[in-house]
């Protein structure tokens, strides 16, 4: 009844199998484990994965581990909210059938773009972590991995924008979740229902739309004002260098922009969101800095067309909430706009150039 | 013949799940197979599997807080060549399902871990825990029973007085074994975060179970107080960074242990430099491997388990991909790395997106410290030959194996063309984990907790 000794050309490399299964429980049968399950419904419940505690809500990625019983298992179903935007090509691949999600493309794929995958972790690290919150009881263990590799990128991402002098985004805090209070504080939700309301409507929008087209330009008045200040910084800074080449909008083999984080601050929560894409920035500078190169020539000034230069201007493009593909759709047609008037425009609100306009009109007027 | 009774103390069950599952296996299935059989599911995952020091009884703990504890046969040696069976010998009730007012929680009755304590008497002690709640078991015996009483009728029936006319001593006579689970000791309060590992130690009158952030230690007397000796709680929860993910007393040496965290770093302890070990004595590191870094390195090595070599020379940990053996005298490194499933290095991303990268796998000696054994997914699990440097991947599945078939050896292809009787990276089942086994301290037997199957396997014996 029992296969003889197995033979040695079984596996290349491993040593023929000493062990036989004994699997036993009386009269030889393979032992079981004494549940209370019927005999027949036994081999319906291997593969089958055991859905989350009645106390859990359910998770949106739960729905990606639908029992599969060798169909592939739950990699070819990874969570639908994850798929590709809109013009971004999708390699294909030898194993196109389980190409359903995301995380199945960074997988496989060699040529996705280091920030486009180091976006994607960060989106699916802080999608879990605003869930576990949700929880009643989050795993801890998870919460401090997940956290950390937030904590990583973050910091790759500021280090790599403190390394390009034209960025302008006002660094990266690097905000900690806030653990629910598990111990004596008791368990706390942090999440003002307004924040959250302002998440969720992020996290649809970012769904609805590619990682890259998405740019989620959500700030403060109090980041508008830094984001300005550090603008104005970086404008004084350049005026004693030459423009490197490198201000030219990142090279036509990378995605449009890298994209650079804002961190929100919701009142004592401090929560990350988002990366969000500076569109602001790099095309403000690129273009203010030949402005100062300039500046010496007085024929510049005739090209100026100072109604654009109007401070209130300077507002809508930076005020929240908007809508964030709304936002960035005025944001572009603005700037459009402000090209076809002149090749120097500068929508930046500067005390310099108000003075410099005051001064013109009086010698003009004059 | 055998009869097991539950501890009778313990016999109802009160929590809204299992009252639940209750119904649902009393009821005819007029719902689908595939919906009983997830209620099923719940209670019966196994959490833990530990053989005692003998080997002759293996212990099982499972999601609903159970414990079934299985005997081996006595055979008789000369006979047959092949070792006893393994039955079922007591299940009880350890732990119940409680609720904590204050915090509005649910803790869970699932059993984390179950450690034996050296049988010093003709009863076995066994500690086991839940995220909260240690109990000390004791599991003996009763196979005779006294009969003959004055007082009493032998139904239990108290005898009317005045029918005594006579004086008798009352005689043991032989019964059916009845094997009986109390508990003895209950060590409760005092892990504000969830237990993970419980240690006894080797002067065999004290030891310690870690939680995330904190280590305990006991006397398995004294139930009323712990002393805490590692604390890694920051001031700002903000702050924290680092969790304990095991613990473990050295074999032979009563005033050391060890504990892993999930950053990927093992400290070594010695209780005699001071009442809070915060200081370690030795960390154990390893230094990243730069060409294999990626946005989840932290996460897949943290470890989940560590195990202490017989001799206690050597520590094995667990993390994600690989199994990692160090020798206490050396730091910096490992002396020895065994690749568990490296063809899933390529799939983190989407590990990472059905969680299936926070998966706690376990680790175990064999009884000679000569091979080591570790699960996978699929129902797969890996044997590692130190000496030959040989590896092994089995499967634990009830579809090729009837009792006594000989272990085909398994094989997963990375990338490529497949060959006959590989099997592809993509068709892997992540839902099948092993992430339990246990070895025999003597023999080859080796116990393998699939999801809610126990297997247990032995080498063949010629």
């Amino acid at each position: 009844m029992g296969a003889g000794p197995a033979a040695g050309g079984r596996g290349a490399r491993s040593s023929p199998s000493p062990w036989a299964g004994r699997g036993v429980a009386c009269g030889g049968e393979e032992l079981r484990w004494p549940g209370p399950g019927g005999g027949g419904s036994r081999l319906l419940l291997e593969g089958v994965r055991v859905p989350a505690p009645l106390r859990e809500p359910a998770r949106p990625a739960g729905e990606g581990r639908a029992a599969c019983e060798g169909a592939g298992g739950p990699l070819a179903r990874s969570s639908s909210r994850f798929m590709l935007g809109r013009g971004l090509k999708r390699k294909l691949s030898d194993y196109e059938e389980n190409m359903a999600g995301l995380s199945s493309a960074f997988d496989s794929s060699r040529n996705l773009p280091y920030p486009l995958k180091r976006q994607l972790v960060l989106n699916m690290c802080l999608t879990k972590l605003q869930t576990y919150k949700m929880l009643v009881e989050p795993n801890l263990h998870r919460s401090v991995l997940i956290a950390n590799t937030v904590r990583q990128i973050q910091e790759e991402m500021r280090q790599e924008s403190s390394q390009q002098p034209i960025n302008v985004c006002n660094g990266i805090a690097p905000n900690p979740p806030s653990y629910p209070g598990i111990d004596s504080s008791g368990i706390s939700l942090h999440l003002p229902s307004g924040s959250s309301q302002q998440e969720s409507n992020c996290c649809n929008s970012w769904s609805a739309e590619g990682p890259i087209e998405n740019s989620l330009l959500m700030v403060s008045d109090d980041d508008m004002s830094s984001a300005i200040s550090s603008i104005l910084k970086d404008l004084d800074f350049m005026e004693d260098i030459s423009p490197p080449t490198s201000l030219v909008p990142a090279g036509d083999d990378e995605p449009p922009k890298s994209p650079e984080n804002t961190c929100l601050k919701l009142e004592d929560d401090r929560q990350d969101l988002k990366g969000a894409e500076c569109v602001f920035g790099s095309f403000e500078i690129s273009n203010s800095t030949s402005y100062l190169k300039d500046l010496a020539i007085d024929d510049i000034f005739e090209d100026i067309d100072t109604s654009m230069y109007d401070s209130d201007f300077c507002s809508p493009p930076l005020m929240a909430p908007r809508p964030p593909s709304a936002a960035t759709e005025e944001t572009l047609k603005t700037f459009p706009s402000c090209n076809s008037s002149s090749t120097n425009n500068i929508p930046i609100c500067r005390t310099d150039l108000s003075e410099l306009d005051h001064i013109m009109e009086i010698l003009v007027g004059s | 013949m055998k009869i097991h009774k539950r501890s009778s103390a313990l016999r109802k069950m009160k929590c809204f799940p299992c009252q639940f599952s209750n119904t649902i296996k009393s009821a005819q299935s007029n719902t689908s197979a595939l919906m009983s059989a997830s209620f099923f599911d719940q209670a019966d995952i196994i959490s833990t599997v530990e053989f005692n020091h003998s080997g002759e009884l293996l212990a099982t703990g499972d999601k609903g807080g159970r414990v079934v504890i299985f005997q081996q046969e006595q055979e008789n040696k000369i006979q047959s060549l092949s070792r006893g069976e393994y039955n079922v010998y007591s299940t009880f009730q350890s732990h119940e399902p409680e609720f904590d007012y204050l915090k509005s929680l649910e803790i869970e009755e699932k059993i984390n871990k179950i450690r034996w304590l050296p049988q010093k008497n003709a009863a076995q002690f066994l500690l086991s825990t839940n995220d909260k709640t240690i109990k000390l078991w004791k599991i003996s015996e009763r196979d005779k029973r006294p009969e003959g009483y004055n007082l009493k009728e032998e139904d239990g029936r108290y005898r009317d007085p005045s029918t005594v006319t006579t004086l008798r001593v009352p005689i043991f006579r032989p019964m059916d074994l009845m094997v009986e689970a109390s508990p003895r000791r209950i060590f409760a309060n005092a892990h504000t975060y969830h237990i993970n590992s419980i240690s006894i130690n080797s002067d065999y009158e004290t030891y310690l179970s870690a939680d995330d952030l904190r280590i305990n230690l006991w006397h398995l007397e004294i139930t009323d107080r712990s002393f805490n000796i590692v604390d890694i709680k920051p001031a700002n929860m903000e702050e924290l960074t680092e969790v304990i993910t095991a613990a473990e007393f050295h074999p032979n040496s009563c005033n050391t242990f060890v504990y892993s965290s999930s950053k990927g770093t093992i400290r070594l302890c010695d209780m005699r430099a001071s009442a809070l070990c915060d200081r370690h004595s030795k960390l154990f590191e390893e230094p990243e491997d730069p060409s294999n870094r990626s946005f989840f390195s932290e996460i897949i090595s943290s470890i989940s388990d560590v195990k202490f070599s017989h001799s206690g020379r050597y520590m094995m940990t667990r993390d994600y991909l690989s199994v990692k053996i160090w020798d206490l005298n050396m730091e910096n490194r490992p002396v020895e790395t065994y690749q568990v499933h490296e063809y899933l290095r390529s799939k983190l991303c989407s590990l990472y997106e059905n969680d299936c990268i926070f998966d706690k796998f376990e680790c175990c000696w064999n009884g000679s410290d000569s091979v080591v054994m570790t699960g996978s997914y699929n129902n797969f699990f890996r044997m590692f030959d130190r000496n030959t440097k040989r590896d092994i991947t089995l499967e634990a599945s009830r579809e090729n194996n009837k009792p006594r078939t000989v272990l085909k050896p398994r094989k997963v292809c990375a990338s490529g063309k497949r060959k006959k009787d590989e099997i592809s990276v993509d068709s892997l089942d992540f839902n099948k984990k092993i992430l339990h086994t246990a070895w025999h301290p003597k023999e080859n037997i080796i116990a393998v907790a699939t999801t809610n199957n126990l297997y247990i396997f032995q080498d063949k014996v010629n």
